[in-house]
């Protein structure tokens, strides 16, 4: 299904003759010391020529024989045909009758026979004969299917997708035994000629969110697609919104889940991430495991979610906004505290959170590009740095402290790492309003970000569905509660959104 | 795009013209934690504020003193506040008050009313501050050092929190309930008073309440043992205990009731040219200490309730006729009136004094008897017979 490229649009003949196609292709792979050409002889006398070529570094695992193997195929018909076997018996059989066996194709043109050696395949030319056959052979080496690094969980299953499409493909297949689950594929980019697959479940997706995101994904031919995480700009509807507008996953019972609630999937040949799109705004809040556990305790880790949004988004600016403008809302004894390891800081207190979430930016960042032995010692630096240092050297409140630590793991605890994201970027603006205007500003700020969701729309879903417009039982449901699992399955899902 | 000129516009508006500037850091405040109100010997406003002094140290480094007093002078509460930024040069800010004390001497001549005036219509105090009338010089109430809380105001307004909840000595008012009082249809206030045993160093408590007429002190005022029943009567006490005389040796032996509910409704009908009043109290308690009485079957239980209420009733009879006697309605039984029999009020109002003094009493006590504390109710170590 994957192997047979899209037919270039020039078009040059396979010379019959042997010595002229070789050397034509020869001069295409010119400087390509991985092109590789195996001369084999067949016939009575073996006396007729034939070229076995590939990039071997493609092919890790070819054998030659694959030649032999092809020839088998006819054995039954032809019977002792090493004895009898000329070159137009072959091109005859083959032409008349196809390639059976080996996920073997015949090419037309010397395109075509380009491609399929990019693609990794093995070309064979027959003296005499103005077509090759192309067999598909075990690629490059791809790692095996492993434990998700980006999603760990206690219980359920413990795959993760891989960078091979098929495997992925075949991953979901497993999982969803009906043909209704459709695949289809696209070709990206004039070098990369990378294979994009989306799948969708034919009879619970939305026909009108399959239309747009057919309609967005058109026109990536000469678009050099490199991982999935491309693809989200040309299926979201606004690039510069913080907001994620699609979610990502490397577990196959994740991807299941969101099918069978009528979302698209994306996979690109490469990369493991999976593209699942609409993302609405409820989805970011559920993970895979709520499901895995019981309803209760799923239930409140919801609940710790939401407050977990609310404290990255907003504690520092709230901190900020009651400590320059509303010290009366702070109770007195806390205040009082506060007031205690505040005095001798020299500066204002929007000054000192930025500074201390600039640090805490900084620490992350590092954190995360360092290679891995050398990474805690960045957390030991960190650590010393901004919870014990700043403070002593009275660049920083500890009462600071608390608050940018608590707003980093409060934007840890969100399932989704796109969304912490989206936090991280919408603290800064928040925080100057807050010290710009105190309360008022962060309402305002707030009044800004909830108009601009309820405006964006993911895919023809508009993003807060669910809170607006409003649904009851799917926000009751989805975001606030975990409903117990016998009865979320008693009705059926949610044509989008439901998600686990 | 039209639209985004407009909206740069708008949001410029909003952050330039919404007047939203008053911004001060927290090292920029001087927060007030009690104000104490005083008299000058020329009849001006003497004010003692005291502010908490952030102590900045981490490391748990013992601090020095975590308060100051700043005492400034004015004719009125505003020129004397106003006088507190010339000395401490920080911005005060009132919203954290704690308590506001007012000594007795300027609490004649209504003076009450220009102080309250200022905290009710001053933005940044908070109505929810305790307040307490204090016994001499309210200033130096403020000099005393706390026992465990950082400043004397929050040691005071604890207090007083504490005497209304787990003793009775006292009332604990706000201001705004002070305001509310003061305005009574009889005019009459019962407000928290504060005293101390002695010098300046010696502690400070809730010792009674003061009474006023008309935004005036009135002396003498009721003190701790008999704030009391007058709370009781009040329906204003949570808990405290009742000790009652033994019956064989009242003088030298005597037993405690400890009452953790009380309750009492009042019934107010106007009869004749007077009021007939009819006061129902229910406590609800234990034994606390027992020193002769001994329980040995129900009937035992029945007269030893009897007896506490027979106690308490007595107790209660005398504060009503001290209140009678000095024709002051302490029990605001003219607002029930006022509230039941608007225009008969208006006509009685006048000779309302003379009136309460001729109204009729009729007090019940209840006691409910929820636990007997030991296994045995009887004093410890006495041998059953």
């Amino acid at each position: 299904m994957l192997a047979m490229p899209n037919v270039p649009d020039a078009y040059e003949p396979i010379s019959p003759s042997l010595t002229e196609s070789r050397a034509r292709i020869e001069a295409i792979f010119s400087d390509c010391h991985d092109l590789t050409i195996k001369e084999w002889s067949y016939g009575q006398d073996l006396e007729y020529a034939s070229v076995g070529i590939l990039l071997d570094t493609l092919s890790q695992n070819y054998r030659i024989t694959y030649m032999s193997a092809l020839i088998q195929d006819l054995s039954p018909l032809l019977g002792a045909l090493d004895k009898t076997l000329t070159p137009d018996k072959l091109s005859h059989y083959w032409e008349a009758q196809g390639v059976s066996t080996h996920s073997a194709h015949l090419l037309d043109s010397i395109e075509q026979v380009t491609q399929s050696l990019t693609d990794g395949n093995v070309v064979f030319l027959l003296d005499g004969w103005d077509r090759a056959i192309g067999c598909e052979m075990p690629g490059v080496q791809t790692r095996s299917v492993s434990e998700p690094t980006m999603e760990p969980v206690v219980f359920g299953p413990h795959n993760s997708t891989i960078e091979d499409l098929k495997t992925n493909i075949g991953l979901l297949r497993a999982l969803i035994k009906t043909p209704k689950l459709k695949f289809k594929l696209l070709h990206a980019g004039e070098y990369t000629r990378r294979d994009i697959v989306y799948g969708y479940l034919s009879d619970r997706v939305d026909p009108e969110d399959l239309k747009l995101f057919e309609q967005r994904l058109s026109g990536l031919e000469d678009k050099e697609i490199l991982d999935t995480t491309y693809l989200e700009e040309w299926v979201e509807e606004s690039v510069f919104t913080p907001f994620p507008q699609v979610r990502y996953t490397e577990r196959p019972d994740v991807a299941t889940s969101a099918l069978l609630t009528g979302k698209i999937v994306v996979l690109v040949q490469g990369s493991p991430t999976v593209m699942i799109c609409p993302g609405l705004f409820i989805d970011f809040f559920s993970t895979s495991e709520d499901y895995y556990q019981r309803t209760v305790f799923s239930t409140l880790i919801r609940w710790l979610r939401v407050i977990a949004f609310i404290m990255a988004t907003t504690l520092p600016s709230l901190y900020v906004a009651l400590s320059t403008f509303h010290t009366e809302l702070i109770p007195t004894v806390l205040l009082l505290a506060i007031l205690d390891t505040r005095e001798k800081i020299p500066f204002p207190a929007f000054v000192e959170a930025l500074l201390m979430e600039f640090f805490f930016e900084l620490l992350r960042e590092a954190g995360i590009r360092l290679p891995r032995p050398i990474g805690s010692a960045v957390s030991i630096v960190g650590a010393l740095v901004i919870g014990q240092a700043a403070i002593q050297a009275k660049i920083a409140s500890p009462i600071m402290v608390i608050v940018v630590a608590l707003t980093g793991i409060a934007s840890f605890a969100m399932p989704q790492y796109n969304l912490a994201i989206a936090l991280r970027v919408l603290r800064f603006p928040l925080m100057i309003l807050a010290a710009t205007l105190g309360g008022f500003g962060l309402m305002i700020g707030y009044f800004l970000i909830m108009l601009h969701l309820t405006k964006l729309k993911s895919l023809s879903q508009y993003y807060l569905t669910g809170f607006a417009p409003l649904d009851w039982s799917r926000m009751l449901s989805s975001m606030i509660f975990r409903q117990p699992i016998r009865s979320m399955l008693k009705r059926p899902r949610h044509g989008s959104g439901g998600s686990r | 795009m039209m639209r985004s000129p407009f909206a740069v516009l708008a949001f410029l508006a909003l952050v330039l013209l919404t007047g939203c500037w008053n911004k001060y850091e927290l090292t920029e405040w001087a927060f007030v934690q009690a104000v104490a109100v005083d008299l000058t010997e020329d009849d001006r406003i003497r004010l003692t504020t005291q502010f908490y002094k952030p102590g900045g140290g981490l490391e748990g480094a013992p601090k020095a003193s975590e308060s100051f007093n700043i005492h400034t002078e004015g004719e009125n509460m505003s020129e004397a506040i106003a006088n507190i930024a010339n000395e401490v040069g920080r911005v005060a800010q009132w919203g954290h008050i704690r308590i506001v004390l007012v000594s007795e001497q300027i609490a004649k001549n209504q003076n009450l009313k220009g102080i309250l005036d200022y905290f009710l219509r001053d933005h940044e105090p908070r109505e929810t501050a305790q307040f307490a009338i204090t016994k001499g010089l309210a200033s130096d109430y403020l000099t005393r050092k706390p026992y465990i809380e950082s400043t004397i105001s929050q040691q005071l307004r604890e207090i007083s929190q504490s005497s209304k909840r787990f003793t009775g000595m006292s009332k604990k008012m706000n201001l705004l309930q002070v305001a509310i009082a003061l305005k009574s249809q009889t005019g009459i206030a019962v407000l928290p008073y504060m005293a101390s045993s002695g010098g300046k160093k010696d502690p400070a408590v809730m010792n009674g309440v003061a009474i006023f007429r008309d935004y005036s002190i009135v002396q003498p005022g009721i003190p701790a043992g008999k704030a009391e029943y007058l709370l009781m009567l009040r329906n204003e006490y949570e808990r405290g205990v009742v000790t009652y005389p033994c019956e064989e040796n009242p003088k030298s032996k005597k037993d405690t009731f400890e009452h953790v509910m009380v309750s009492s409704t009042t019934k107010v009908e106007p009869k004749g040219e007077s009021v007939a009043v009819r006061i129902h109290l229910l406590l609800v308690g234990g034994y606390g200490e027992l020193r002769c009485s001994k329980i040995r079957k129900a009937s035992d239980e029945d007269r030893i309730k009897q007896k506490i209420a027979e106690y308490v009733e007595q107790e209660l009879q005398k504060e009503i006729s001290a209140m009678q006697a000095r024709q002051l309605d302490l029990l605001n039984i003219g607002d029930a009136l006022y509230r039941r029999h608007p225009a008969l009020w208006l006509k009685w109002k006048s000779s309302w004094g003379r009136r309460l003094s001729q109204a009729t009493f009729q007090v019940k006590v209840e006691i409910q008897m929820t636990n007997t504390g030991l296994t045995k109710p009887m004093p410890y170590g006495d041998q059953e017979e």
